[in-house]
């Protein structure tokens, strides 16, 4: 497995904000302060992490073999608020300090599209691996690295911790470009959402480099 | 009418089984809302104040008891219910537009294929022996035969961006020529939208399959790509010539031809070919390459399975075959004409194949070339996951007059793209600097068991690469002690 | 009365509250889509205002039901259900834009517009008007959506409904920085229209009072004239 790969695409080729256009509304929402920013984008990557953890066996193991696929968006929505309100009471309960600097995040994650984004990702590769069992096991052909393949438990864990960094990447810079472009004098109708939006088009244009490598 | 009990797909049972996962999800929202009512009674009794104020015409529920509680488990029982109806609700629709396999296979066939009709009394598992093949990482998943008598074959090719692949189906027609393909699936292809859209009814369509297919990219500009097209095509005509016996295969011809030559004592033997020519790295050359260049136009090398140290090599077109068997380096059989003053005769006499058992593992050495103490070295395993380095190894006399290799470079490095097999390989051949014939088990034993542990996740890399080491330093002895 | 209100609703969801420009809500699969082409955009508003539809028709019927502590997730099983359907009959249907449009039609659960309508309009409002509401939010957000999609074909990709006009493109448009790049400048050109519109109705509505004050004066003096 080429842990490299799979962060360089995850960050910054196949970044979920600047690239794919999942979470953009608490990607452009809460990107006014930096701190801020850093709270939503950790409580997005620990809500990646988990929701790929439990979604992927789910699908795999009971959804898949049963034939019930057309459950998945009905199941990790549910999945995904519960998770979301379990991970509010743990932190409320057993980590005060961390609760108040992204609890007030975390509602918001459930109806991000990041999160059932990843959840369908890191799902969809699985059902295509069924059928494709040789490169499961055979290391040889080098077909592990990939990181769309995120087949395995740990691939699609991680693929969930980096596209989550990925987007805690992203929103932190959006956030310390709009401390100066919120500044600038703008005509009056480019101010607010135009400004930031423009200052995202230049990040996406710095990012897409990396999809030419 | 549709029988909610009797789904084809899914059934009551599933259906139960799923709704367990949705209540089970929402045991936390119980938990919490429980938690939230029995911590604090406070926020409760604001929430039901404000609630009764938004909606009046609702009377206050539960007298006596926790009325908090019982508004719980009623707004849960109400969820519950809610899951209940749309579940079915979402069963029905299924039912009502489910699409089957075939289905699905139909309509990727559709643009390709139109009117496409199964024959089914056809076996669509493939055959495990031609199933893969190294050359274009790729594998055969499934065939299907049509009723008019062409094949579809679902074929990956590897190679692609970021080492990802491309799933095709490619009609292979009757008459052993490229109809066309469809894309399946791929892995890791961002850019497959750059691959024009009639591509599937223009690129290699009418190519005949006897021959390997160089790659097509007409109006496409992604080269990584188009490669796996490439190899996916490739791996199909390969399945096609192969095990579904289309079109000319002249490897075969030249495996049939070597097998006459033998005659009946050799009859049981298998031979498998070691012509791994797509084996190269930024155009350096494969080793049916460096080999052909060595003798005079080689096309195949047939290793003799069963027996060790035997080989066959074929040379020229299916016509004017020419043959040589050998046999511990001494040649057992040849066919007519073909003197021992031959060129090429001579050559492969001069380098034989060297045949290394290490443990379970067989790994077989080629020196292509031997000038001034530098030997040019393939390092091959065939069979099983094929596998190939062509190492340049210069070779020096130590102390005492025996080869020490005092330099070591890959032309040709099959290592496994990733982690932890690319370092590693890459530490194992540095590290064979120094390298000598008696010490070269202490080096190997070193690096596996208690040792630097190089040879994690390469141990076949590692055995050719040592092989072929082994070879060069063979062939440095050998030559200096004819020398003296 | 019942006609003002439908004007009002529709005015609301097209203009006044257009989900795209003024509310700048659902921009996921705005920016996303818009790539794709106007023929994909006009599939996505489609199934847009069928989930917009039946999901605040269902949540209108059920409001006085659904208790308010699990609201959000009745309304998500709800939208999920609908866009589980609408999904299906894609997949089945119309397998081309289904294609194209791939994973976000699945994520129109999470659109922000939908969860939104039902939070702030179908859960408090009558059965009918929720059905307006759902229905002219998504024709506005449709609208909005094929009309980027028809500028960043154009400009990108020198076609029009997937045909090809020309062959000058600017493949700035049809990448990621080109989405954010229109979006921005669709933003600020329909708040100055929409403002420069808004000012100009009020100057009006300002001028017919001024008006009728003025009339009504005149009434009054006659009146008084004549009393004298």
């Amino acid at each position: 497995m080429d842990v490299f790969a799979i962060i360089i695409a995850a960050l910054f080729a196949d970044n979920f904000v600047l690239s794919q256009f999942l979470g953009i509304c608490p990607f452009l929402g809460v990107s006014k302060k930096i701190s801020s920013a850093a709270g939503m984008g950790i409580a997005v990557t620990a809500v990646m992490v988990i929701t790929c953890a439990v979604c992927y066996p789910i699908y795999t193991f009971l959804l898949a073999p049963m034939g019930l696929q057309y459950l998945n968006i009905l199941v990790f929505i549910l999945l995904i608020a519960s998770l979301v309100q379990i991970l509010e009471m743990v932190l409320k309960r057993f980590s005060p300090g961390l609760y108040s600097a992204m609890g007030i995040y975390l509602p918001l994650v459930t109806t991000n599209c990041a999160i059932l984004g990843v959840a369908k990702i890191v799902t969809n590769v699985a059902a295509s691996a069924a059928d494709a069992g040789f490169v499961f096991s055979d290391v040889f052909f080098g077909q592990l690295v990939s990181v769309n393949m995120a087949m395995g438990y740990g691939e699609a864990v991680l693929s969930g911790l980096f596209y989550g960094l990925g987007f805690t990447l992203a929103i932190v810079l959006l956030a310390g470009l709009r401390i100066k472009t919120d500044k600038l004098h703008v005509a009056k109708a480019l101010r607010g959402f135009p400004m930031t939006m423009l200052a995202a088009c230049f990040m996406a244009m710095a990012f897409y480099v990396f999809t030419l490598m | 009418m549709i029988d909610l009990l009797s789904l084809s797909r899914g059934g009551s049972v599933a259906l139960l089984v799923v709704m367990l996962v949705i209540v089970a999800a929402q045991i936390g929202l119980v938990v919490w809302l429980a938690v939230l009512h029995f911590k604090s009674r406070k926020p409760v009794a604001a929430t039901s104040a404000n609630e009764t104020a938004a909606a009046p015409s609702q009377p206050k529920t539960g007298k006596g008891k926790n009325p908090a509680l019982i508004a719980s488990v009623k707004a849960v029982a109400i969820l519950v219910c809610i899951c209940f109806v749309c579940v079915a609700l979402l069963a029905v629709c299924n039912e009502l537009m489910y699409i089957s396999d075939e289905e699905r296979f139909n309509r990727s066939l559709s643009k390709i294929y139109p009117g496409f009709q199964g024959d089914s009394s056809f076996d669509q598992t493939p055959d495990s022996q031609f199933a893969t093949n190294h050359a274009y990482k790729g594998q055969v998943k499934k065939v299907y035969k049509s009723t008019t008598g062409d094949y579809i074959i679902e074929a990956l090719g590897g190679g692609g961006f970021q080492d990802g692949s491309v799933t095709l189906y490619v009609v292979v027609g009757a008459d052993a020529k490229i109809k066309a393909w469809a894309v399946k699936e791929n892995v890791g292809q961002s850019y497959i939208d750059r691959i024009p859209g009639n591509a599937g009814n223009t690129w290699y369509v009418g190519e005949d399959i006897s021959n390997e297919l160089a790659l097509n990219m007409t109006g496409a500009t992604v080269v990584a790509t188009s490669t796996a097209i490439n190899n996916a095509v490739n791996m199909a005509s390969y399945y096609a010539r192969n095990a579904l016996g289309l079109g000319e295969n002249p490897e075969a011809d030249a495996q049939k031809a070597v097998a006459e030559l033998l005659g009946d004592q050799y009859a049981d033997y298998k031979m498998t070919s070691v012509n791994i020519s797509r084996a190269t790295v930024d155009g350096s050359k494969g080793v049916a390459e460096a080999l052909s260049d060595v003798n005079n136009g080689l096309s195949y090398l047939f290793l003799m399975q069963g027996e060790a140290n035997m080989f066959a090599y074929v040379y020229g077109a299916k016509e004017t075959l020419k043959i040589v068997v050998v046999k511990d380096n001494a040649i057992v059989a040849k066919t007519e004409g073909v003197s021992d003053t031959d060129e090429f005769v001579v050559n492969i006499l001069a380098n034989p194949v060297y045949t290394f058992t290490f443990g379970s593992y067989q790994a077989y050495a080629i020196v292509t070339e031997s000038a001034d103490g530098v030997y040019t070295v393939a390092g091959l395993k065939v069979g099983v996951t094929p596998n190939t380095y062509v190492l340049k190894i210069t070779v020096q006399p130590d102390t005492d007059g025996k080869g020490k290799v005092s330099a070591i470079e890959a032309t040709v490095n099959g290592y496994v793209p990733g982690e932890p097999a690319e370092t590693n390989t890459n530490k194992l051949i540095t590290s064979l600097v120094g390298a000598r014939l008696d010490n070269i088990d202490a080096w190997y034993n070193d690096k596996t068991e208690g040792g630097t542990g190089f040879v994690t996740g390469a141990t076949q890399s590692a055995n050719l690469i040592r092989a072929a080491v082994q070879a060069a330093l063979t062939a440095f002895d050998a030559s200096s002690a004819s020398g003296n | 009365m019942k006609l003002k209100k439908f004007k009002e609703i529709a005015l609301d969801g097209v203009v006044r509250q257009n989900p795209t420009f003024r509310l700048v809500l659902g921009t996921c699969p705005t920016l996303a889509v818009t790539g794709m082409g106007a023929v994909s955009c006009l599939g996505m508003g489609a199934a847009v205002i069928f989930v917009l539809v039946f999901s605040n028709l269902i949540i209108s019927l059920l409001r006085n039901i659904i208790p308010d502590k699990v609201r959000i997730p009745c309304f998500i099983i709800i939208i999920a259900t609908f866009v589980t359907i609408i999904s299906m009959f894609m997949e089945a249907f119309l397998q081309e834009l289904y294609a194209s449009l791939g994973m976000f039609i699945d994520l129109i659960v999470v659109n922000c517009i939908i969860l939104g309508r039902a939070e702030s309009f179908a859960s408090h409002n009558p059965v009918l008007d929720s059905v307006c509401d759902g229905l002219f939010m998504g024709i506005g957000f449709t609208l909005s959506l094929t009309l980027m999609g028809i500028v960043r074909e154009v400009l990108g990709k020198g076609a029009l409904f997937g045909a090809q006009l020309w062959n000058f493109k600017i493949e700035f448009f049809a990448k990621p920085a080109g989405a954010f790049l229109t979006y921005a400048l669709f933003i600020a050109i329909f708040n100055v229209c929409y403002n420069a519109v808004e000012r100009k109705l009020k100057h009006q509505a300002a001028h017919k009072a001024a008006l009728a004050e003025h009339q009504s004066e005149a009434a009054v003096a006659a009146t008084e004239a004549k009393e004298a």
